[in-house]
Parts: C-alpha cells; structure tokens; sequence
C-alpha cells in the first residue's frame, strides 16, 4: 500500500474514533432528562382531595407521603421485570405521575422476572420487579445489599370446561382439593367421572361425563406457574417428591403426551374457553374479566383449605385471609415477620397452603438496593428519593387503587415493605 | 434522540463509503462478501461459546434425550429437534403446492390488472406480523383443524383423536400458510423471466396449456427449489406464531402429528425470557442445533439445485 492510503487509514480511524466519542457524550448528556411539571396547576385540586386520606393512613414513624415527594427532585423511576404486575404497575405509574403533579414518572418494562431480578443485578434499573423472590443464587449475589418485599397480591383460580355441569345449567361449582388437582395433572386421574371427582361433588355426581380430561398448563415460564406448584408441593407431598416446583416443571401429563401448553394466561385461558373437558390454572384477573363466558360452560373451581377442610372461591377477601393467616404461621414459627433483606424464598413457603383462607394466592416482589452510593448508581441521591416516594405511595395509596383481578396486599405485608423503603439510602 | 441516531447511522456509514473508496475495488468488494460470512461464523461461535457449559454437562444425551426440568436441571431437546422438523415438513407439503398455483395462477389465468393487485397483496400477507398468524390460528385454524379431523376420524369409526386445537398439526398448517407467500414471490419471478422465445417454443410443437405450465414450470426449476429452502427457513425459524399453536409440549418426543409438542425455535421464545442457571446455556445450545440443522439443510438445497436446476 502507499503512503496516501495510509494517510486515508489515519483519517478514517480518526472519523470513526470521532463518532464513536459524539455518540457516547451524546448519550451521557441526553439520556435522563426530567420531565416537565406542565400537569402541576391541572392536577391541583385532585392532589388536595387526596393529601387528606393520606395521612389518616400514614404511619406514625418516618416522613408523610407529601414530603417524600417533595423532597425528590423531578424525574423518571426506572424500572424492569415481571409481567404478572404490568397492568397494575401501569395504572399507578399513571395515577402517581398524576399525584405528584407530573413531577415524578415511572418507566417500567415487563421482560419477565428473570430478566428483571439480571438487569437489577447488573444495576440497568432502579428497581425491579419480580413474581419470585430473588433466586437461591442472586440472592447470594447480592445477600445484604438490597431489599424485596410485595408489593401486590393476586390469586390463581382453577378453571375447567365441562359443559355437561357448567355453571350457568347447574347453578353449582366444582368443589376440587388440592390432592385431585395433583392427581389431575400428574395423569393419575384421567377422566372427570373419576371417583375420586364424584367423592368430592355428590349434588354433580350424575353429571359428570366419562370424558378424558385435557390438562392444560402454562408453556412459558411463569410466577403463575410456580405458586400453583409451589402450593401442590405444600398441600400433597408426593407432588413435591415427584415435580417439584418452579417458574417450569416438567409436568408428568406431557410426559404421557396428554398435556397442552398455552402461551401466558390469555394462552391457557383461550384454550380452556376452547376445548371441552379441559382444565387449567390461570390468573385470577383474566377469570374475572371473562367470569360469564366460563359460567356458560363450567366455572372455576371451589378448593380446600386441607388445613381448615374448608372450600373457598378465589374471591379477594378469602385470597387476603389467607395471606394474613401464612403471615402470622411465619411469625409463630420465626418469632418475628419476615426482613426485608432476609431470603424470601423461606416466606413464600410459609405463605403457600396458609392455615385458612383461598389457599392459591400469589405474590409479586419489588426488589430495591438499601444504598445507592454505595452500588455506584449515577445521581444515586435524587434516585433514591424518587423511589422512597414512589414506592411509599405504592404500598399507601397505591394499594387502595388496585385494578379488578389483583387483591390489595393485608396491612401487615404492606409494612414490611414500608418499613424498607423508609431507609432505602442515601 | 434523532440526531445521536444520525451520529451513529451517518458517520458509521461515511467511514464505511471512505473505507471501500479507499481501497481498490476488488479488495473492497471482497471485504464486502466477507461480512457476512464472518458475522455467521462470529454467531455461530458466540452461540457455541454459550452452549459451551450445557455440552459439557449433558453431553450428546442432551440432543437425544427428552426432558425439561428446571427445578432438577434436567434437560433435553429431542422433541423440540422433532417438532421442528415435523411442522416443517408439513409446513412445505402445504406450502409448495399452494405456492406453484398462485404463481401459476397469477401468471397465466389473470388479467394484467388483476394479476397486478393480488399480486401486491400476496406480497403484503408476506409482510403480516407473525403473531397475527398466531392469534388466528390459535381462534380459528386450531378449532376448525379439530373440527374436521374428529369429523373424519368419528366418521370412520376411530372416535375422537384430537382433543385440543393446538397441536403440532396445528403449527404445521399455519407455518405452511405463513411460508406459502415467500415461496410464490421466488418462483412468480422466476416464471416471469421465462423468454418469450421458449414461451413460443412450446406453444409451436403443440403444447396443451397445462403441458406449457409443466414445461415451464420445468424450467424455473431452481427458482422452485430456492423458494422452497428460503421457505423452509423460515419455517423452522418462526417463534411467536408457533408458541401460541403447538402445544408447548417438552418431554414426550412423538411423530404424531395431532399430539402436542415444541420447535426449537418456539422453545427458545417461550422459555427464555424465565430462565436461569443451565436452562439459559441449553437454550444456546437449541439456538446452535437449529443453526447446524439449517445449514445441512441449506447446504442440501445448494447441492440440489447445483446438480438438478438450471
């Protein structure tokens, strides 16, 4: 080569050197810009009406809510995680942007927990969210430098469709325990005549039809899934020998070739609404949207309590009983509830199957760092005040604006939380 | 924002134009032709390098075996390997014939004006997100397939043989639907390039129409071929449409076709995004099957039309 095209070579590099410099100055200097408080004077009156009920329900220890926000300098909370919260995730970081008179927004993309409690780990986010509390290894990862609590609680019900006893032509539901769902999903019962169904549903036994049954499960990996087989591992052991649980199992139906995987709940909700003598597990918010349409031809099923014999609907009320009820079992057995940097993973068990109540609930976690400065985070000061208002509003007046499908967290799971965002630091 | 993008895009591209400018031509045009060859090679070994952990651990028996345990870390890709290769195979039974009579059709029955819309709007069912596919055939295909095979099967007396409309049959249809417009657009160029003088030719010996369309199919014989490997990439390729169809079935390796199963690729969208510890690694090690896979196959689909096309 000549010595002109060397002289090009130096010039090239230098222009690609250049670029690459401008671009990333450019993404340094533009990448969090605040928002604007255009909204402030329209909002006015809203956040005077709310400031009142505020602080009848704040706590007595630590800032009120208004003071929290104050203190944040305006901006954008970052966010990433579990998809299970998203719609209610989306409806407060509405009503909080709102609230705070547009000062303070949130950004939160739903890429799933795993990706979420990663991105946490590589510190991509302010915070996460999370359908399972921090794995056996992250946790170890990040032991003692961060916090998780819930943040929100909902419920799985068990949907079937068995026209022959929908609800709409009997005017009952299936009542179902914990053992014959098992049953069911590990291919030992096979058709809804079974005895063991019957045994359950004397008023239906004429009824049920000698059909085979088609299971159906989640085919992603999914919180859904683990709190159904996390309770089927609690509620009958040989579950718990045999699958096991997790975000996936490998269900003991696919391996008999009779189980169908669906994608997400709008997944096993469609195929349960679609193909008759089926069975599934979903959501409760994707039941309650559709509760008629189930009620034409079957319902979601009643199921015990095995540790009070009683049968309950996935309705709020018995899905916060329940969750108060595995609270205190954890505080008598512990002596005192759960940290919020201890290893949750021990609480969910406790949680699962309580002593009374809806015994399928589910929770969903907010994973924070407890020190900003100190895990490097940029602006680690206005980050950290943007999340203690944000999250305080969360678990204050957040949780009386919960969307239809999801239940409201009971009180005393709500403080365990607050008491970790009042000293998220610096 | 639009001005770091310009920054990015612009001056990367400038370097790039200086670059070749700089060069001479031929070295310039064979680094160009080698771009893509190293960028396969360097996904390739990236993927590799990430299988690397789940080789190791399973060794061949992870190819073999069908397993999909998280909570045990046990797993297996077998079914998925199957499932591919079976909705596949479907996919271009249905797609190859479907996408000869549209090319066919297009060309010689319909008239100019006509020829020229459907042709546009074939080209555009080739551009439909793939998820629309997917919400379709998870409403109206899955339903209608169960429909008709129960149908069938009740009629000769075999009783019920599909009990859910997601199946691997299912996926099949519906990738065989999805694929059909690639494979038309490849073999309707090619039929138009047939000269006029061969056209002439066999209209002269005496050819009956449907012997001229045989004829003429006959000699766009490599386009046909080509269609159909472009084809069934991208049958084995899809994700979200088959997820939403198939079944999501990872531990009973079958060839029957209405029973429930995976693909590789519906595995890696469906399971990826939960995963953690191996589960992440077996899924690079899915992602380097179907790359080895496509490649034979593809290697095939040269040799084939090297020897037999043109």
């Amino acid at each position: 080569m000549s010595s002109k095209n060397t002289t090009m070579w130096a010039i090239i590099a230098a222009v690609v050197v250049a670029a690459i410099a401008a671009a990333f100055f450019a993404m340094q200097s533009g990448g969090s810009s605040p928002p604007t408080t255009l909204t402030q004077t329209v909002t006015q009156t809203t956040v005077q009406t709310v400031t009142q009920t505020v602080t009848v329900t704040q706590t007595q220890s630590g800032p009120s809510l208004q003071d929290l926000i104050k203190a944040a300098p305006g901006g954008t909370i970052y966010g990433a995680g579990a998809t299970f919260p998203l719609p209610q995730l989306q409806a407060w970081a509405d009503a909080f942007n709102k609230y705070t008179g547009g000062k303070l927004s949130v950004d939160y993309q739903g890429v799933g927990s795993g990706a979420g409690q990663t991105n946490f780990l590589d510190k991509k986010v302010d915070f996460a969210g999370s359908d399972i509390p921090m794995t056996e290894a992250n946790f170890q990862k990040a032991k003692g430098r961060f916090y998780q609590f819930p943040e929100l609680a909902g419920s799985i019900v068990i949907a079937y469709n068995v026209p022959e006893i929908a609800y709409q032509k009997t005017g009952k539901y299936l009542y179902l325990t914990a053992e014959v769902i098992a049953l069911i999903y590990m291919g030992n019962i096979t058709q809804w005549c079974d005895p063991r169904i019957k045994a359950l549903n004397p008023a239906l036994a004429n009824e049920l039809p000698c059909k085979n049954i088609v299971v159906v499960h989640r085919s992603d990996g999914s919180g859904t899934t683990a709190y159904f087989t996390l309770w089927l591992s609690k509620a009958y052991k040989p579950w718990s020998q045999t699958v096991g649980w997790g975000l996936s199992v490998e269900w003991p139906v696919d391996k008999l070739g009779t189980g169908r995987g669906g994608k997400g709940n709008p997944g096993v909700a469609q195929l349960v609404e679609q193909t008759p003598y089926s069975i599934g597990y979903i959501e409760y918010a994707y039941y309650a949207l559709n509760k008629g349409k189930y009620d034409g031809i079957g319902g979601a099923a009643l199921v015990r309590n095995d540790n009070d014999g009683k049968f309950y609907s996935a309705d709020p009320q018995y899905v916060q009983m329940g969750l108060a009820a595995g609270l205190d079992r954890y505080k008598a057995k512990y002596g005192a509830y759960p940290a919020p940097d201890a290893d949750w993973n021990a609480v969910i068990q406790e949680l699962s199957n309580p002593p009374t109540g809806y015994p399928l609930s589910a929770l969903t976690f907010i994973l924070v760092y407890k020190d900003y400065t100190a895990e490097g985070y940029a602006d680690a000061a206005a980050r950290a005040a943007r999340l203690r208002a944000w999250l305080t509003w969360i678990l204050t007046e957040g949780q009386k604006q919960v969307i239809e499908g999801y239940v409201p967290l009971p009180p005393e799971l709500a403080e365990i939380g607050l008491k970790a965002v009042q000293s998220i630091k610096p | 924002m639009l001005g770091l993008a310009l920054i990015i895009f612009g001056l990367s591209y400038l370097a790039a134009v200086a670059t070749l400018l700089a060069l001479r031509f031929r070295v310039g045009m064979r680094l160009v032709g080698a771009v893509p060859l190293v960028l396969l090679t360097l996904m390739l070994g990236l993927f590799g390098l990430y299988a690397a952990p789940a080789f190791a651990k399973y060794g061949p028996g992870l190819v073999v075996s069908a397993e999909w345990n998280p909570p045990r870390e046990a797993y297996g890709l077998l079914p998925a390997l199957l499932g591919t290769l079976l909705t596949s195979a479907v996919a271009i039974a249905i797609a190859v014939p479907l996408a000869l009579s549209a090319a066919v059709a297009l060309n010689e029955f319909l008239p100019g004006l006509l020829r020229e819309v459907v042709g546009s709007l074939m080209d555009l069912t080739a551009a439909m997100p793939t998820v629309i596919y997917g919400l379709w055939g998870l409403f109206t295909l899955g339903p209608f397939l169960q429909r008709l095979i129960n149908g069938v099967s009740s009629l000769l007396g075999l009783g019920v043989r599909m009990e859910a409309p997601v199946s691997l049959l299912t996926a099949g249809v519906l990738l065989g639907v999805v694929i059909t417009p690639y494979i038309a657009a490849i073999v309707r160029e090619g039929y138009a390039l047939i000269p006029k003088a061969i056209e002439e030719a066999i209209y002269a010996v005496g050819a009956t129409r449907l012997e001229a369309v045989l004829l003429k199919l006959r000699y766009v014989r490599g386009y046909v071929l080509g269609g159909l490997f472009l084809g069934l990439g991208r049958a084995m390729g899809e994700t979200v449409a088959v997820a939403m169809v198939v079944g999501g079935n990872y531990v009973h390796p079958t060839l029957n076709l209405l029973s429930p199963g995976i693909t590789i690729s519906s595995l890696i969208a469906l399971q990826f995004p939960e995963s953690s510890g191996y589960a992440i690694s077996v899924l690079f090690a899915a992602a380097f099957l179907l790359a080895a896979v496509g490649l034979g196959l593809n290697a095939m689909g040269v040799y084939l039309i090297r020897r037999w096309g043109t």
